[in-house]
């Protein structure tokens, strides 16, 4: 180890500034701590490397989440948004899923503000040659990059991305070294975390080709229009005035995306070169997202469906460059090519970037605590696709997590374990660190038990809190918070206190194909039908005009679905109740004969903190549980025996 | 309960119980279980070879004196392949009192401790031999009083009714499974799910469920035994009766304590049914305190049976039985002329007595002379009859719900079921998404019911439905 002395003493340094370390790195500053974010180019803090959109199902709420903890990423999006949909609008406001499409270079930008408005946080460039470890070899205090300089921190969040041992792939001859197109990979940070005994394995992912927009025939496309309506996703509750009148000017003009398809003569362009693809070819062989899937995966493995989706997505207001979301692949570039000519409306089509898949190593993230501390080295802390995940906004979720606890950490205080029954981020660390990953994780209300109480609408209420608790909070940002409370309150009161007499919502009804009222009714009881919102009523009756429209989304679900509502906070109780169970930390798994095999095992190399974080590793059978509570109970007893 | 209570003190122990019944008996079968089983076994037994699974002849000898008690069959398990998933020595001796209490003794004096009921079968509950179904189905087949009540022990024994509710269990996961892509990938190239492949596959749940409740009450009266009650006026001839229908068969007779005049309470097979025959005391108003006592008992068995036989020895005693009967019960009865032997009741009388009280329910009559036998035979036959009327017919290798528990939990999963498909194929409105929270319910129904437990319910689950008498 070199003598040098260290450039900046400081408490967390963030390695890697996407999605995962700017979040951990603004959350760690919010918490008092000095942070350094690192990356190899500041020009590409915030870069969405993927697909230009923030949300989705299950993506939205977190972001969201990260937004009432004080994150970037749902400002920098309200800031960047020009088409925006909120998906499954006709399943009922409880799954509703926001998503923006963003402008690429608008959302870089402004992330890179927000990170240098705030406090605490230096922003230094470099790549991260080496973790600086402590003599007695137990904890990392401090970084070295390339360029030979050196920090000192007592808490290292890496958020490496696809830069560990990135490899790019183009069809079966074209590899090229790198984390990103046109950027190049970590190696040597790779080798050292090889070295201190942590496992890795290879994921891959892939993009789709971009093409340019003045090619493209729009004739034969059919336009998505944006459904900007009033919805921001920060409840902006971060931003100074929440929007009543319908007004929007935070964020761009906004721009169609165009619906087109693969048909046949795709299909039968990509089955004759499946051998010439990265991925069929033989040239990687580390697994992908299933739920994401190259246009290869999607012929081969569905050869009976005859035309798949594509969405050309617009990179932003100064480009004409488009996004082909759907068709993501791993084929040469001249078959790229060939495959958007054979396309609806694409015949003529300029292609600006070839398509590409990548392969990078993560570490398989059971090597985890609940706090996202690496437990083979205390200080260390992982975040983002390093942990084997895919997705803008699970590394953001992530960052969050391990940025606050680094921060906690530093300052001696006991980790934030966020719970699944109160977050989606909750249920990603916890689904990663106890059950593991054995594709690139994603999020989908389907991971949760609590997809009706955990919505995007409710983030605030449920994360708000904890958020002030833990001081991520301004002054000013607690107001909004106490003020978007007080309009849900207000709601609700207004509910039940406003009487409808039936003229009043006549037409209302009828439009809403619902009963007449036979008397006066109290809004509330009227808000209970499925087809009536809570605003309408509100406008009928000519009260709640101040309310935001956000608000009353949170107070008309517990309207309507209050009884719902009720048995999965009674769910969260009886898991929260199992979570209270403590597992011993030195139970010997390889002793408990009636466990199964397999129990034994995984629980053995997970060693779960709780009952209830063993009922959700794989393998692990209900029975087993049940043997595990009895064999705990018979070793106390049997300890307590000897004592006596 | 506290956690405490969880195991047993003492659950590291090695037991030792006779298995077999300490009767007069060519052999007596003892088992020893627990960490020391083996060490025990060496210390007494000669020659001693710990192979598992090997069966040899040995002497067993006292510790102390050294002297010969018994020479027997010895078989070693070792865990977890043995009954109790421990260490496990059995010994097969001379029956009677004194060799396998010599054995007990010795046993004893070596460290071990004497078993507490249903000790060793709790010993494998809990380290994974059993399910808590399959645990329940070994108190069952012990105490099975038929064979109808053996085969359905021996299937439920067999893991049949956890498999049916896993399958299920399985079902509904899919279903949650279907909605839930539904959701999450709304732009997906196949659109929105099949409203009627969700419709369908609820309903295949429901008559699922619907097929096992069905077997419920089956399955619970030949669990429970089926009741018959003998009704009738003091000197009616029920207690000769209830002495010829348990003569025939192989019976258990008890008073029933508590009573002053006792009801007696006798087990027995009719055909293929397990029954509990009551005798009552006498129904008619009395002014005798003792007397009332047992006539306001009889009223109660009465109350709770399943087929009632109202005795008399002519029209009008049984008319005026059937009478009082009919005002307690509508279960359906059989009038029963005693004493057949001595006064014939003519046909006309007989006709004119049911169609009298036809209309108030299910009535027969058969004549029984409980002196010489006759009509008993076609009195049994009446009586399985009547027991097996809209009963499901068991079948082979189906399972069959025996329990309370068993019927409440499919229920509450039926109605969560159909909940869900009310709103599915309804016009609330309400989101898919919303009611799959019922699915989700049913779901929880059927882990309760096949032993998937919160931690709160640990102890109930397992010991409060685990007879521990067994």
């Amino acid at each position: 180890m070199t003598s040098q002395p260290n450039e900046l003493e400081l408490d967390v340094i963030v390695v890697g500034a996407g999605h995962a370390g700017t979040e951990a790195a603004v959350a760690a500053a919010r918490l008092g701590a000095r942070v350094g974010l690192i990356t190899s180019a500041l020009e590409t803090i915030g870069q969405l490397s993927c697909n230009p959109a923030i949300g989705g199902v299950a993506k939205g709420t977190v972001a969201r989440e990260v937004d009432a903890l004080g994150g970037v990423m749902s400002r920098a999006t309200d800031l960047a948004t020009l088409q925006f949909r909120m998906l499954n609008r006709g399943k009922g406001p409880a799954v509703w899923a926001p998503r923006a499409q963003c402008d690429r270079g608008m959302y870089r930008r402004a992330v890179r503000t927000l990170i240098e408005q705030q406090q605490m946080l230096h922003t230094i460039q470099g790549t991260v040659a080496r973790l600086l470890i402590g003599e007695s070899g137990g904890r990392v205090i401090g970084i070295e990059t390339l360029e030979g300089r050196r920090f000192g921190a007592r808490a290292v969040v890496i958020t490496a991305g696809t830069f560990l041992r990135g490899r790019l792939h183009i069809g079966t001859d074209t590899r090229i070294a790198g984390g990103r197109a046109g950027d190049p990979p970590a190696i040597q940070l790779a080798e050292q975390l090889d070295t201190i005994g942590l496992i890795s394995a290879r994921f891959k992912t892939g993009t789709p080709p971009r093409i340019d927009g003045r090619s493209v025939d729009y004739s034969k496309l059919e336009r998505q229009d944006s459904e900007i309506e009033q919805f921001d996703y920060s409840w902006s509750h971060f931003w100074d005035s929440p929007r009543t009148d319908g007004s929007t000017t935070r964020h761009p003009a906004q721009l169609p995306c165009w619906i087109t398809f693969a048909g046949e003569e795709t299909k039968r362009i990509v089955s004759e070169n499946i051998n010439k693809s990265a991925m069929y070819g033989g040239a990687i062989g580390s697994r992908g997202p299933r739920y994401c899937p190259s246009v290869e995966d999607k012929i081969v493995r569905f050869p009976n469906v005859e035309r798949h989706q594509l969405f050309l997505e617009p990179e932003g207001h100064d480009t004409a460059e488009l996004y082909v979301n759907g068709l993501s692949t791993s084929l040469p570039a001249d078959v790229q090519l060939e495959m958007l000519h054979s396309v609806p409306g694409l015949g003529n089509v300029r292609m600006t970037r070839a398509g590409y898949a990548i392969e990078y190593d993560y570490f398989p993230p059971t090597q985890l605590d609940a706090s996202l501390q690496v437990k083979a080295l205390d200080g260390l802390y992982f975040a983002g696709q390093i942990n084997g995940t895919t997705g803008y906004e699970e590394a953001a979720g992530q960052g969050v997590i391990a940025g606050i606890n680094a921060a906690l950490a530093v300052r001696g205080d006991a980790p934030a374990i966020f719970g699944r029954e109160r977050s989606y981020i909750g249920v990603l660390v916890d689904d990663l660190v106890t059950r593991g990953v054995d594709e690139p994780y994603r999020l989908f209300t389907s991971r949760s038990e609590f997809r009706l109480t955990v919505r995007q609408d409710n983030a605030l209420r449920r994360l708000a809190p904890l958020a002030i608790e833990l001081g991520m909070l301004s002054e000013r940002e607690q107001r909004i918070v106490e003020r978007r409370f007080a309009m849900e309150a207000e709601a609700s009161t207004l509910a039940e206190s406003t009487s409808v007499r039936p003229e009043q919502v006549r037409v209302l009804l009828e439009e809403a194909g619902s009963a007449q009222l036979p008397h006066a009714m109290r809004v509330a009881e009227i808000a209970k039908r499925q087809n009536v919102s809570l605003a309408s009523l509100f406008v009928a009756t000519g009260v709640g005009e101040d309310i935001d429209r956000d608000a009353l989304i949170t107070a008309e679900l517990e309207l309507k679905y209050a009884g719902y509502f009720a048995r999965e906070r009674v769910q969260a109780e009886k898991m929260k109740r199992m979570g209270d169970f403590p597992l011993p930390s030195a139970l010997p798994y390889d002793e408990l004969r009636s466990l199964s095999t397999e129990a034994r095992q995984k629980l053995g190399a997970l060693r779960p903190r709780t009952l209830a974080q063993a009922s959700r590793v794989p393998g692990v059978s209900p029975n087993d549980l049940q043997n595990l509570v009895l064999e705990i109970e018979r070793r106390r007893l049997a300890s307590a025996d000897v004592v006596r | 309960m506290t956690r405490g209570t969880l195991i047993l003190p003492g659950a590291l122990d090695t037991i030792v119980a006779q298995a077999t019944a300490g009767a007069r008996s060519a052999l007596a079968v003892i088992r020893l279980s627990g960490p020391a089983a083996h060490r025990i076994g060496e210390s007494l037994l000669s020659p001693w070879r710990a192979t598992p699974r090997t069966v040899y002849l040995s002497m067993l000898r006292d510790p102390d004196s050294g002297r010969d008690i018994d020479r027997g069959i010895v078989t070693v398990y070792a865990a977890p392949a043995s009954y109790t998933g421990e260490d496990m020595v059995e010994l097969s001796l001379h029956g009677g009192e004194i060799c396998p209490a010599l054995a007990i003794n010795a046993l004893l004096a070596c460290g071990a401790r004497s078993a507490l009921p249903g000790e060793l079968t709790r010993r494998a509950l809990l380290n994974g031999k059993l399910d808590l179904l399959q645990a329940e189905a070994i108190g069952d087949l012990i105490d099975a009083r038929s064979r109808a009540m053996h085969d359905v022990a021996l299937g439920q024994l067999a893991g049949h009714l956890s498999a049916r509710l896993g399958t299920l269990r399985e079902e509904i996961i899919e279903m949650e499974a279907l909605l839930a892509y539904d959701v999450d990938f709304p732009e997906e190239d196949d659109g929105p799910i099949a409203a009627n492949r969700i419709e369908l596959a609820t309903r295949n749940i429901i008559a699922s469920i619907d097929a096992l409740l069905a077997t419920a009450s089956t399955g619970e009266m030949i669990r429970g035994g089926a009741a018959v009650v003998i009704a009738g006026a003091p000197n009616a001839g029920k207690s000769s009766l209830f002495n010829a229908l348990v003569g025939t068969q192989r019976a258990i007779v008890t008073d029933i304590p508590g009573t002053t005049r006792d009801a007696l309470e006798a087990m027995i097979d009719i055909e293929q049914w397990p029954v509990r025959l009551v005798d009552t005391a006498g129904l008619r108003a009395s002014e005798d305190v003792v007397e009332r006592l047992g006539i306001e008992v009889a009223e109660r068995y009465v109350k709770d049976a399943t087929v009632v036989m109202v005795c008399g020895e002519n029209v009008d005693s049984l008319s005026m039985a059937i009478a009082s009967v009919r005002r307690l019960t509508d279960a359906p009865l059989i009038a029963v002329g005693t004493k057949s032997d001595a006064e014939e009741i003519s046909s006309d009388a007989i006709t004119a007595l049911l169609s009298l009280h036809r209309a108030s329910g299910n009535l027969a009559y058969i004549a029984v002379s409980a002196h010489t036998g006759d009509g008993l035979a076609p009195l049994a036959h009446a009586i399985a009859t009547l027991i097996q009327r809209n009963r499901e017919p068991l079948s082979g290798d189906d399972p069959v719900l025996t329990r309370e528990r068993h019927r409440v939990a499919l229920t509450s999963a039926r109605s969560e079921v159909a909940a869900f498909l009310e709103i599915w194929t309804g016009s609330s409105g309400l989101p898919a998404t919303v009611a799959a929270v019922h699915l989700h319910s049913a779901r929880g129904s059927l882990e309760e019911l096949v032993g998937i437990l919160d931690v709160d319910d640990v102890l109930d689950r397992v010991f409060s439905s685990f007879c521990v008498g067994k």
